[in-house]
């Protein structure tokens, strides 16, 4: 590896680095996919093939570079944990920078202490930019990509917003001890609750109501609050909206068994 | 492979076969220098015995167009000749061409010799060109000089239309003046066909976004989506007219665009239960920073830790969410995966053509689409299965001590990720190790390395780390075994459940797509055997298509078979991809000709490989093109999801997919706020994997019975005590159809056999039972909590 190819390598791995540990989302978005597939797969590509010598193709090295980061990724950090590490951002970068680093400069180290190429080698064949690669290359994928990336972003925001439907619902706390008149205390609530009157009854397992009491929503449709049924009676609790006739939600608190 | 070359493994085969445009390569074999006696003789089995290898092989670079009247020219600088094994004595070189028929060799003025069909058809003017090598670039005299003195070896060989040319020494092949460099990156006509394909992407969008609305038109525009996505370029590729990079390109370019589809239909979230319960094993590692946590959703992942480890750590490096990580570690494993399979194939053959072909093929896989692209842990280790398996080919091939180095880290890194996974690596490194050792002589016993070196990781991971795996397995390998007894013992089929029938036309797809598989497959073996072929690879490649077929049997073993089946053809796939790719490519005669003696079955097929042209290289393509998307079209139907459930949309009980809707998502939130940890939670298939993953509780799959009894009764008491049942998710809408599968619990009692939906009393009886509280109601979706004392 040439001395400016590894300084580049090295300073990427460091600022992928800073990104990933100190960085917000766009930041350490891109440093973080290109610590996970890209950089020490690359570093270890270089170290490990021969310097001037073609002994894997384009497309092996290619393919090589995602499979080596995370190799390392996954083989890193089931060493780090063996170790008695733990497995979080911090060690977890470290393991994947150093190894980055190490790969980087073995790598160089490496071309330093190799002999130069034979004469009757040949240097691996370089792309030819020409101005009709534009139109003939760029300017279709280009279009595949604008194509794909936008049915992407539309095919999501469908799916969530056929997805984003409100739930309402009305839950209960196991109930506590029965206290000494024989009563027990439930701790219930709700969520989802659209604007209105919603009115609570209690009632015993013969139908009867036994309590009744108004429930006021804050502001994002919730409700919590605590009612009081009696221990050895099985109540029906029942959430009604305004004045509809069938319950909204009901729930059922069985006897102490 | 195939009827290929062994590449120059010095070099990289993008650069030793991709020349002046690296389009269309035409790859010829070597075969036997041709007695003087007569052309018959070379044609007869007798000469096969000479022992000549498969490596003595001529490639013959052919990347100049076809010309519009169907004219194939041959450049001298791009043929290169590999023949480091054994001495190729006569430097002969057979082009046949079944359309051709020599006429006349005509040195065109820039030394290229013409050899013109005798008939000169109009129509179908097959002309093959072949520029001879030992030509000088003067022109003029010389050049004709040259060609004529080539042409002195040319001859026809009867009743073959086979032309025979002799190329000069390689002695004079070394003066040649070095070929200027070319452009190796050209990606052709790759640009515009993905461009195609990504307008696939685009109908496949709006048919999810058709079917999410119940659109009538959805389905429509799905399968025409998914035709173009895919044919444009399995066309591209069979026109064998794309070099490395268009075909690597072409390759990356549609497994990306098919990821799309997988990704588009569940976009938000992830659905599937499978992907739930490895989002839980990778959350775990995010939030406790520990490695083989308790996973209740899944138990044996914990001791696979590969793929959670890799979203976990791309969660934590990039600050994404667990499923958008998640999503982004499946969609790159998986371009890994194809893009290995490209690296194995093409350096194994030297032909991008056929190491695209078998890629686009293996994207006819039942579960390529789906399954081998999830989150999933076998996802995480596919890729790993490829690179072992070229690291392999590699080492075997001269590639050195680094490449048994990279294959040992890719048996560790399978083993560490999938259970079956590692189990398949290792009967394939052993497969691949026992072709060459009886194919080779001497008996190449370091072939042995591999699969023993595997053989220890995987059990020594198993032994050591992941014991509990053993239990995990035992079932399926219990109920495979009860299948088998049911099918050659005579058991009843009560003991293996009753399996769904499968629509007419669905079937008829998938056995067509299957019949011409099989043809491909014994055109490949007959063409090997009457060839005595002693490639290893190409008959390890064979003994795994056999298996294929073997195990597309395992299909009709009950209710569990088409799920062998298709895990078996993850990777039983592979060579049979390979398989069809060296039939498809080569042309490999499906029909032989007679030989003199009239036999048609046991002819041996003419030395060399046809160069196609014209006519019949188009009847190809289109076949080709027909035949794999049928194949696809029959993935499609037979794979996942589901025929009913191809398409997102409203909610289906017990659809898998379809059945996560933000009712049962709540009401698993719900669960995981207000429940304690491992408290057993039982319901319907969606709801155990809700509440085991998004819920956090222990689940419990075995509840059948409660649901499906009219009362509860002691024996219900019974069960539930047994189970240690604490709470039931009860989803009303299970009473609104039957099952899009043939179950709606994990062990359903009822599986095979529910012509009607859970009743109302069934499902309302949990009302009425003193011992149970309702503690949550969502409108659609319920929770019972057991009382006990």
């Amino acid at each position: 590896m040439k001395p400016v190819r590894a300084g580049v390598l090295a300073g990427l791995t460091v600022a992928a680095s800073v990104a990933v540990e100190f960085g917000p989302l766009p930041v350490s978005l891109p440093g973080g996919l290109l610590l996970a597939f890209v950089l020490p797969g690359f570093a270890l590509n270089e170290a490990i093939f021969r310097p001037a010598r073609r002994d894997i193709g384009v497309v092996e090295r290619t393919v090589l570079v995602p499979s080596l980061s995370l190799a390392v990724l996954v083989l890193g950090g089931l060493v780090l944990w063996t170790t008695g590490g733990h497995l979080n951002r911090t060690s977890w970068m470290l393991v994947c920078a150093v190894t980055t680093l190490v790969a980087t400069g073995a790598a160089y180290y490496r071309t330093l202490r190799a002999a130069p190429a034979p004469a009757g080698e040949k240097s691996p064949p370089v792309p030819r930019n020409t101005q009709d690669r534009l139109i003939r290359d760029v300017l279709p994928l280009t279009l595949a990509v604008l194509l794909v990336a936008g049915a992407g972003v539309w095919s999501y925001a469908d799916s969530v917003h056929t997805y984003d439907v409100p739930v309402s619902t009305l839950s209960a706390q196991p109930p506590g001890p029965v206290d000494a008149d024989g009563n027990r205390a439930v701790r219930m609530s709700a969520t989802g609750l659209g604007a209105g009157e919603w009115t609570m009854v209690l009632s015993d397992a013969a139908g009867v109501e036994v309590d009744r009491r108004e429930v006021a929503p804050d502001g994002a449709g919730g409700w919590s609050g605590e009612v009081t049924v009696p221990g050895d009676q099985r109540v029906t609790v029942n959430l009604f909206r305004g004045d509809e006739a069938a319950a909204f939600r009901t729930l059922i608190i069985s006897a102490v068994p | 492979m195939g009827d290929q070359p062994t590449p120059d493994e010095d070099g990289a085969p993008e650069e030793t076969t991709a020349e002046p445009q690296p389009d269309a390569t035409v790859v010829i074999q070597a075969v036997e220098p041709v007695e003087e006696t007569g052309p018959a003789e070379a044609e007869s089995p007798a000469d096969d015995e000479t022992g000549l290898q498969a490596d003595d092989t001529v490639v013959v670079k052919d990347d100049t167009v076809i010309v519009k009247d169907d004219t194939v020219i041959v450049k001298d600088d791009t043929v290169i000749v590999k023949d480091d094994t054994v001495v190729v004595q006569d430097d002969t070189v057979i082009v046949k061409d079944d359309t051709v028929v020599l006429k006349d060799a005509v040195a065109v003025p820039d030394d290229t010799v013409v050899l013109k069909p005798v008939t000169g058809r109009d129509k179908d003017d097959d002309t093959v060109i072949i520029r001879l090598p030992s030509a000088p670039k003067t022109g003029g005299t010389r050049a004709r000089t040259a060609g004529v003195s080539a042409l002195t070896t040319v001859r026809r060989q009867a009743g073959e239309e086979t032309v025979v040319l002799t190329l000069p020494p390689a002695a004079q092949q070394r003066e040649e003046p070095a070929p200027a460099p070319r452009d190796v990156y050209s990606l052709g006509w790759a640009p515009w066909v993905l461009a195609v394909s990504s307008l696939g992407v685009v109908l496949v969008a709006l048919a999810y976004a058709g079917g999410r609305h119940e659109a009538g038109w959805a389905m429509a525009a799905y399968w025409t989506g998914q035709i173009l996505v895919f044919s444009p370029v399995v066309f591209r590729l069979l026109s064998r007219l794309a070099g490395v990079a268009e075909s690597f390109v072409l390759v990356m370019g549609l497994a990306a665009n098919q990821y799309m589809l997988k990704w588009m239909y569940s976009p938000d979230q992830f659905r599937f239960p499978d992907e739930l319960q490895h989002w839980l094993a990778t959350t775990l590692i995010t939030e406790s920073g520990e490695l083989f946590r308790p996973n209740n959703a899944l138990p044996p992942a914990v001791h696979f830790p590969g793929l959670a480890e890799m979203g976990a750590g791309v969660s934590l490096f990039t600050g994404l969410p667990v499923t958008a990580a998640g999503t982004i570690v499946a969609g790159i494993a998986h371009l890994m995966f194809v893009g290995l399979l490209f690296a194995a194939v093409l350096r194994a053959g030297n032909s991008p053509a056929m190491a695209g072909v078998a890629c686009v093929t293996y994207a006819t896989a039942m579960h390529y689409l789906f399954f081998n692209s999830m989150f999933l842990y076998a996802t995480a280790a596919l890729p790993y299965f490829m690179l072992t398996v070229w690291a392999q080919r590699r080492w075997r091939t001269g590639g050195g001590p680094t490449f048994l180095a990279l294959a040992v880290a890719g048996i560790a890194m399978t083993t560490v990720s999938h259970h079956v996974t590692a189990f398949a690596l290792v009967a394939t490194l052993l497969l691949l190790a026992v072709t060459e050792l009886a194919l080779e002589r001497p008996r190449p016993w370091a072939a042995l390395i591999p699969p023993a070196v595997a053989l220890a990781v995987v059990c020594g991971w198993i032994g050591f780390v992941a014991r509990d795996v053993i239990a995990y397995l035992r079932a399926p390998v219990q109920r495979l075994a009860a299948s088998l007894n049911q099918l050659f013992g005579g058991a009843p089929a009560e003991q293996v459940g009753v399996a769904t029938p499968v629509p007419l036309a669905q079937l008829a797809v998938q056995g067509l797509g299957l019949l011409g598989l099989l043809v491909l497959f014994l055109a490949v073996a007959r063409d090997m055997i009457v060839r005595k072929d002693r490639d290893t690879w190409r008959w390890a490649a064979l003994v795994g298509g056999a298996v294929f077929f073997a195990g597309n049997g395992a299909r009709f073993l009950g209710a569990g078979g088409p799920e062998i089946a298709g895990r078996l053809s993850t990777f039983t796939y592979v060579p049979m991809s390979i398989i069809a790719a060296i039939a498809i490519v080569h042309a490999v005669r499906i029909i032989p000709d007679k030989d003199q003696d009239g036999r048609r079955w046991r002819s041996v097929p003419p030395p060399g490989i046809a160069v196609t042209t014209g006519r019949r290289l188009t009847n190809q393509v289109y076949i080709g093109t027909t035949l794999l998307t049928l194949l696809m079209v029959g993935a499609r139907t037979g794979g996942w999801p589901p025929v009913s459930a191809l398409l997102p949309g409203p909610y289906l009980p017990a659809a898998y997919e379809r059945s996560v809707d933000v009712y049962g998502v709540d009401s698993a939130r719900w669960q995981a706020e207000n429940l304690p940890p491992h408290t057993r939670v039982g319901g319907d298939i969606t709801a155990v994997a809700l509440s085991s993953t998004y819920g956090r509780t222990d689940p419990v799959r075995e509840v059948g019975p409660l649901f499906w009894a009219s009362w509860w009764t002691s024996a219900e008491e019974e069960l539930a005590r047994r189970l240690a049942v604490d709470y039931l998710v009860v989803d009303r809408r299970l009473g609104d159809r039957v099952p899009e599968g043939n179950a709606y619990f994990q062990d359903d009692p009822m599986a095979g056999r529910i012509t009607e939906p859970l009743g109302g009393t069934q499902l309302g009886k949990f009302d009425l039972m003193p011992q149970m509280s309702r503690v949550y109601d969502n409108g659609v979706v319920r929770i019972y909590r057991r009382e006990t004392s």
